[in-house]
């Protein structure tokens, strides 16, 4: 073994990858996508909500396109609907409401679900950049903890 | 005549294994994102060129512990040529 590192994520993505991982993230906790037209209404709906929990991801910076538009994804589950949107610096940002809930609850949610996200779009870049560079996933696994576990090998000529 | 081609090719696989080390990256992505890696085959600059490329792919650097193969000499490759008249 040469080196053991630890390294903190940077998410740098245009949207189409973002939300990518998004819907990936999600769907393993359950939640559903919300249609386009669902998808307006809903952020609509959160932003006049009395106090929707707002969270932003950290080290996160979406690209968009030059039109600048309003791009947002929702997705929900059992009451609780959750917004992913960009601010105007482009960080990546989450509004999460729900009926029923209190805000220590919706608060939990919103960053299980951010942190999933973060690990996805971690997942899905490092198999793109990898297969990129010629070496192959020989390993993959899911732990008990919820990381996620590959080894990648490639011969050196 | 088969068994003899069978070892040409082990012998041939052995030459170029010898000739094309093998890299390896055990890589844990975390609940959070972040994400620990064992790097395996680079030895000296060419592991700092490995974690390079990652910090590049995945972000910031946290922590880093070079193991007893990083300070192995890097790999030479040499051949020796006999001239004959």
């Amino acid at each position: 073994m040469g080196a053991v590192s630890i390294l903190a994520p940077v998410v740098i993505a245009a949207w189409p990858a973002f939300s990518a991982a998004v819907v990936a993230a999600a769907a393993s906790l359950g939640y559903q996508v919300a249609s386009e037209a669902k998808n307006q209404a809903a952020a609509a709906a959160a932003q006049k909500q009395a106090k929707p929990v707002r969270l932003e991801i950290e080290r996160s910076e979406v690209v968009t396109d030059q039109l600048g538009r309003d791009q947002h994804m929702t997705v929900t589950r059992s009451g609780v609907t959750v917004t992913f949107s960009r601010d105007a610096r482009g960080k990546a940002l989450l509004l999460v409401t729900g009926t029923g809930q209190g805000q220590e609850e919706l608060r939990a949610l919103g960053e299980e679900l951010s942190q999933r996200v973060v690990q996805q779009y971690v997942y899905q870049k490092l198999m793109d950049e990898m297969r990129k560079r010629g070496f192959n996933v020989v390993e993959e696994e899911q732990n008990e903890d919820r990381s996620i576990r590959l080894k990648v090998r490639r011969w050196d000529g | 005549m088969v068994a003899i081609r069978a070892f040409l090719d082990v012998e041939r696989w052995m030459f170029l294994k010898n000739l094309m080390p093998q890299r390896e990256f055990d890589i844990t992505i975390g609940k959070t994102g972040e994400v620990e890696l064992h790097i395996k085959g680079y030895k000296g600059r060419a592991c700092h060129e490995a974690v390079k490329m990652f910090e590049q792919i995945v972000g910031e650097m946290k922590s880093q512990r070079e193991t007893s193969e990083f300070y192995e000499p890097e790999e030479q490759v040499q051949f020796n040529i006999e001239q004959r008249h």
